[in-house]
């Protein structure tokens, strides 16, 4: 089976500063892999320098996406090819519905793959059926993207469009930061909702609450730019258990 | 490495963008030689066969103006202009003033079907009756029968003036006087044609009124002069749009708009201004100096300026509200796009008389390439306008750092129960809306077409409905370029 | 009387300066600004910057130009705010444009001097350096016609904790008087301290003051800078501050306008090195005929560097207000964060307020705004008090009081804000 994702390597660095220090991730079709760390250690990095972010430098290192060189691709085409990020901090833009940024994102996907804009009816009716998975109000779709968005309404949004977009590889950055217990699981279900035999995700997480409700199958644990760890689901329990000075101080003896 | 498209480069190609507009036509024409003296003036109305009191009324605008100086006050530069090396007269050779479809000149239907103006009724957008100007005079307009059946008014100015001499003399320079400034005073003396409205009262007038500028000819200047009279109790949407042919030497626009609603009458006056901003390199490009101006005379009475400006290589604008009547109501929304070597110093002013007036002022600039983009607007209260109300929202984008963006509003209140509230914000189109736009999957190109139009909604949805998908791609393409 | 005649006057004592010129370098710099002023002269309303001012009618060939030997009488209201920064304040009395001392003092790390004609020090260097000469009809005016400099200089490091007073006087009881004080501030890298300028008049003729104060604020310094015209007399002001500010640096302005029947504050802040900040506080509350002019600049000059402005006014009566507060973001100067509200309240039919906020932005990545606002107190305010007993006027006095109380309680020192309040109160008629 091919991989969906597989990362060599991988050193990446921004003003000059390294921050990733030799990632090395595979991530087979059907799989949801947690990343976890203690601030600073990464764990965005990681998901920008995937997505394309500009100010990050890639220094060594590969990483293919469906047997394609992902890093020789701009952050649009990626984003076609189906790698979908929901960013910790979803951006707003003033002025531009939701249903109209949606629009176009949908049809520069399917142009990309040769298919021809949705109707607009059709497109209507799509939305309102994924709305529905993370319990969005229809009337959103006419306000403008995020602009006096709650914090649990943005990340709601990403996970609506991520059920919009349909990737083969999300990855949720910090998705449960500044959720209550009862938005996290709706996000929780609109993302389990999503999984297939097929896609993959990675979930960034800094704690193991949000793995309760999305449950992984593997278990990274990112400390100073490297993967020190990786377990099953037992490890984030661990981990809650023992906090983060338990991993730095056994990395660092190993270090 | 990976290589990703930045938003500078997208910006940068915005320089290469294209004026779709700037082809001339060749249409065989009549000009008079270049220069300015009482004798321009006579012939311009003795071409017109005007009555006495409007060649009066014209020279005594001639001597105002030659006693004027230029302003220097607004925050654009440019050469000195020699007010002798324009041509004041440039006219179709085979007609004159309105006429039947089959009279017209076919190359001018061409030049016209070729813009998107179809001048055939048939083949026109339903609802829109147009008054189509080339260089100096009215070329023909469309629907006049079926809006005489209302009553309404709707014609060339030349033809107003022949066939409505009560009207104009009453109303012609009424709310923009002879010696307002500089450019009025040279307008008043030499403008050529122009619209004229009428609507009487009580009449919602059943279709859009539309005139299209087409500057055409060589070295010409355009000097047009529109008159909107809103009777009691009566409605008007009027739309101007205007092109011109892509020159090397810079060719000047003073027109002058007055509008006029009386009690409980409405006029929504819309412009998509789209003359020849020049090349990438700041040639050419039309000096476009405009005075506009509205008195809302009767109580309850409402006029809105509405702006989509993205054309002109300098603009010069202030279209103004004068709020007499009680409760009157002034409104201004604009949109100012500047790219290349582009300088527009435009906003309105509000002046509030009368009690319980209120004004709202929405104003979007966005700068690019070495463009300098200024809001300048005044919000009056006078003594006697208590509780006058103004809200104003101006807002400036800056795209790349090459370009500069200026507000420049007046306050000035003498009415302590009148309230004047100001807001004004710079940005930029972050990199982070950019990035966001591009991992959903959209390009840099699209997404700043797609911010920039969010942005201006406020202004665009003011827009009839037609004008406004054009002026959202017009937009678009202003700042439209391919990712490298 | 006119402008005409009161140029004369200045046109005659350049005159008489000039034979007796003398190639100190002090002479040359008052050349020049008789010079400029030849060429500036009094602004007339034509005059974009003066729009809304009239200086016209202040200037004419009465003025007393200089000082007098005339024994000079403190002002009360001076006193009063030197009593309010407490026992330990430190005062420099400058009358008539002279600083009524005569010799080099230091105190705490800290040079209190007169630079006079002849004299030689470093701080030479900075004079005329920030308030241009050449660019403002007073700046001109102050430099030809004034007798001396006062300095204050802080060392490198030195955090002062005394509060400094320098109390700008004229006694008008003889004649009527042109006196042009002028402050030089030098603020070492690293050091701290907070000045306090205020001006007052004594005496029954009239009196015009254009005091120029220039402050350079070196890297990491901290100066908080209190002026305060309150002038009960027959005194006018058209003062001009300017400060640079450099790295790392904040310069903060606080500038009261509580009476005074003409008042003109030109106010200009240069963020000349990365992450310098300015603070810019206005409070203006006036009655009668009152008038007072602020006008501000800040200067964004290089990157990350952030400023915050808040000017409100209350007039009464027929008192006129003006604001006009330009923000400019040069090219490159990146990242800058620059802010600014003005607000007025009008409590007359007859008051007027003129309010210009001004941005001029060459860069793209800024965060800027502006609001500006003129209206009136909360309605729905004002009536929950009244719901609660208050009575109507009592209500509106008391938000009226609140509305001007904001800006100062942004300004330094416990006993001034307790003093500035007072004042206010007293102007507004409520009781605290």
């Amino acid at each position: 089976m091919t991989p969906i994702l597989e990362i060599t390597n991988l050193h990446a660095s921004i003003d000059g500063t390294e921050i990733l220090k030799g990632i090395n991730l595979t991530i087979q079709p059907g799989e949801v892999h947690a990343v976890m760390g203690p601030n600073g250690s990464g764990k965005s990095t990681l998901a920008s320098v995937l997505a394309g972010r500009e100010e990050y430098t890639v220094t060594e290192g590969t990483v293919v996406f469906h047997g394609h060189d992902l890093l020789d691709m701009s952050p649009e085409d990626r984003a076609r090819e189906g790698l979908f990020l929901a960013f910790q901090y979803p951006v707003e833009i003033p002025g531009v519905s939701t249903a109209n940024f949606l629009k176009s994102a949908v049809n520069a996907q399917r142009a990309h793959r040769g298919l021809s804009p949705l109707e607009p009816a059709e497109f209507l009716a799509l939305m309102k059926e994924r709305m529905a998975l993370v319990e969005m109000n229809p009337a959103f779709l006419q306000r403008s993207l995020n602009e006096g968005f709650s914090g649990g309404e943005k990340k709601r949004n990403e996970i609506f469009q991520m059920a919009m977009l349909e990737p083969t590889l999300a990855i949720l950055d910090e998705t449960d930061s500044g959720l209550d217990i009862d938005a996290l699981r709706i996000v929780a279900n609109g993302v389990n909702a999503q999984r297939t035999p097929h896609n993959g995700m990675i979930v960034i997480t800094h704690y193991q609450r949000l793995l309760n409700y999305i449950v992984p199958d593997v278990v990274h644990v990112l400390w100073n730019g490297r993967i020190v760890r990786t377990g099953g689901k037992d490890l984030a329990l661990t981990l809650e258990e023992r906090g983060y000075d338990w991993i730095k101080t056994e990395s660092s003896v190993e270090a | 490495m990976s290589e990703v498209p930045d938003s500078q480069h997208v910006l940068d190609d915005v320089v290469q963008r294209e004026y779709q507009y700037g082809f001339s036509s060749d249409i065989e024409q009549e000009l008079l030689e270049k220069g300015l003296s009482e004798d321009t003036v006579r012939f311009i109305s003795a071409k017109k066969q005007e009555p006495e009191w409007m060649l009066e009324w014209r020279l005594e605008a001639f001597r105002t103006w030659q006693r004027m100086k230029e302003p220097t006050w607004p925050n654009v530069t440019y050469p000195v202009i020699d007010f002798q090396d324009i041509i004041y007269w440039a006219a179709p050779k085979k007609k004159e003033g309105p006429a039947s479809l089959d009279e017209v000149d076919p190359e001018l239907l061409a030049t016209f079907e070729k813009l998107g103006i179809p001048l055939d009724e048939q083949k026109m957008l339903t609802g829109v009756a147009v008054d189509a100007v080339l260089d100096s005079v009215s070329v023909k307009t469309t629907f006049q029968e079926a809006l005489k059946k209302v009553g309404v008014i709707f014609c060339p100015m030349s033809e107003a003036i022949q066939e409505h001499p009560d009207l104009v003399r009453r109303y012609l320079g009424s709310v923009v006087p002879v010696g307002d400034n500089f450019y009025a005073a040279l307008n008043s003396a030499v403008f050529s044609d122009g619209s004229f409205v009428y609507i009487p009262k009580g009449v919602r007038c059943p279709m859009e009124l539309s005139t299209y500028f087409r500057i055409n000819a060589r070295n010409t200047g355009q000097f047009e002069r529109t008159l909107i009279i809103a009777d009691e109790g009566s409605y008007v949407s009027y739309l101007e749009g205007c092109t011109a042919p892509q020159r090397d030497e810079n060719q000047l626009h003073a027109a002058v708009v007055e509008l006029v609603a009386h009690q409980d009458a409405e006029i929504k006056y819309s412009t998509v201004q789209n003359w020849y901003p020049g090349d990438a390199e700041g040639k050419g490009g039309i000096y476009n100096f405009v005075t506009k101006r509205g008195i809302c005379e009767g109580a309850r009475s409402k006029i809105s300026w509405t702006q989509v400006e993205t054309g002109s290589a300098v603009t010069w604008k202030y279209p103004s509200c004068v709020l007499k009547g009680d409760h009157s109501i002034g409104e201004f929304y604009s949109v100012a796009v500047t790219n290349h070597y582009q300088q527009a110093d435009t906003g309105t002013k509000m002046i509030h008389i009368g009690k319980n007036t209120r004004s709202r002022i929405v104003s979007k600039g966005i700068s690019a390439g070495r463009s300098q983009n200024s809001y300048r607007g005044l919000v009056r209260m006078n003594a006697t306008a208590t509780n006058g109300w103004n809200y104003s929202q101006c807002d400036s984008l800056l795209i790349g750092d090459q370009c500069g963006a200026h507000t420049f509003p007046y306050l000035e209140t003498a009415n302590s129960t009148a309230t004047v509230e100001h807001e004004a914000t710079t940005s930029k189109i972050g990199e982070d809306m950019l990035f966001y736009c591009n991992q959903r999957g959209i390009d840099t190109e699209a997404a700043v077409a797609l911010i920039v139009n969010g942005y201006a909604r406020d202004v665009i949805n003011q827009l009839p409905m037609e004008f406004a998908v054009e002026a959202q791609k017009l937009l678009a393409i202003s700042l439209e370029g391919s990712v490298g | 009387m006119s402008v005409s005649a009161f140029t004369e006057r200045i046109r005659s004592l350049a005159q008489h300066h000039d034979t007796a010129a003398s190639e100190d370098a002090y002479a040359a710099l008052r050349r020049h600004g008789f010079s400029a002023f030849e060429r500036l002269s009094i602004p007339t309303p034509r005059h974009e910057e003066w729009k809304y001012t009239n200086v016209t009618s202040i200037f004419d060939g009465t003025l007393v130009i200089g000082a007098t030997d005339a024994a000079q009488r403190p002002a009360t209201s001076g006193a009063e705010i030197t009593r309010a920064l407490g026992a330990d304040v430190i005062v420099l009395h400058v009358q008539n444009g002279r600083l009524q001392q005569d010799e080099h003092s230091v105190i705490e790390g800290v040079d209190l001097y007169d630079l006079r004609a002849g004299a030689t020090t470093d701080d030479l260097q900075f004079l005329a350096s920030i308030a241009k000469v050449d660019d403002h009809p007073f700046v001109a005016l102050n430099t030809a016609v004034h007798d001396s400099t006062v300095v204050i200089h802080l060392h490198r490091n030195v955090h002062l904790e005394r509060p400094i007073h320098v109390v700008c006087s004229a006694d008008t009881t003889t004649s009527t008087q042109l006196h042009a004080p002028r402050v030089l501030v030098v603020a070492e890298s690293g050091s701290s301290a907070l000045i306090v300028e205020s001006h007052h008049t004594v005496g029954e003729h009239a009196a015009v003051c254009v005091p120029v104060t220039e402050v350079v604020v070196q890297a990491g310094a901290h100066l908080q800078h209190v002026k305060i015209v309150a002038d009960e007399g027959q005194g006018k002001h058209v003062g001009y501050t300017a400060a640079t500010v450099a790295r790392d640096a904040t310069y903060a302005s606080h500038v009261a306008c509580l009476a005074g029947a003409f008042t003109r504050n030109d106010l200009v802040v240069q963020l000349i090195e990365p992450s310098a900040s300015a603070i810019l506080n206005g409070v203006s509350v006036l009655h009668g005929s009152e008038m007072a002019d602020n006008h501000t600049v800040v200067d964004h000059r290089a990157p990350h560097c952030r400023s915050e402005e808040l000017y409100k006014g209350v007039y009464d009566d027929r008192s006129v207000g003006v604001f006009n507060g330009k923000i400019f973001v040069q090219p490159h100067a990146q990242k800058t964060e620059a802010y600014q509200s003005s607000h007025a309240l009008l409590l007359s039919d007859r008051a007027r307020m003129n309010a210009k906020p001004q941005l001029e932005i060459w860069a793209d990545d800024v965060k800027c705004s502006h609001g500006a606002t003129t209206g009136q107190l909360n309605e729905e305010a004002v009536f929950y008090m009244q719901a609660r007993g208050i009575d109507r006027a009592a209500a509106k006095a008391l938000m009226t009081y609140a509305f001007a109380a904001e800006v100062v309680e942004r300004f330094p020192h416990e006993g001034l804000r307790s003093l500035l309040e007072q004042h206010i109160a007293q102007k507004l008629e409520v009781s605290r």
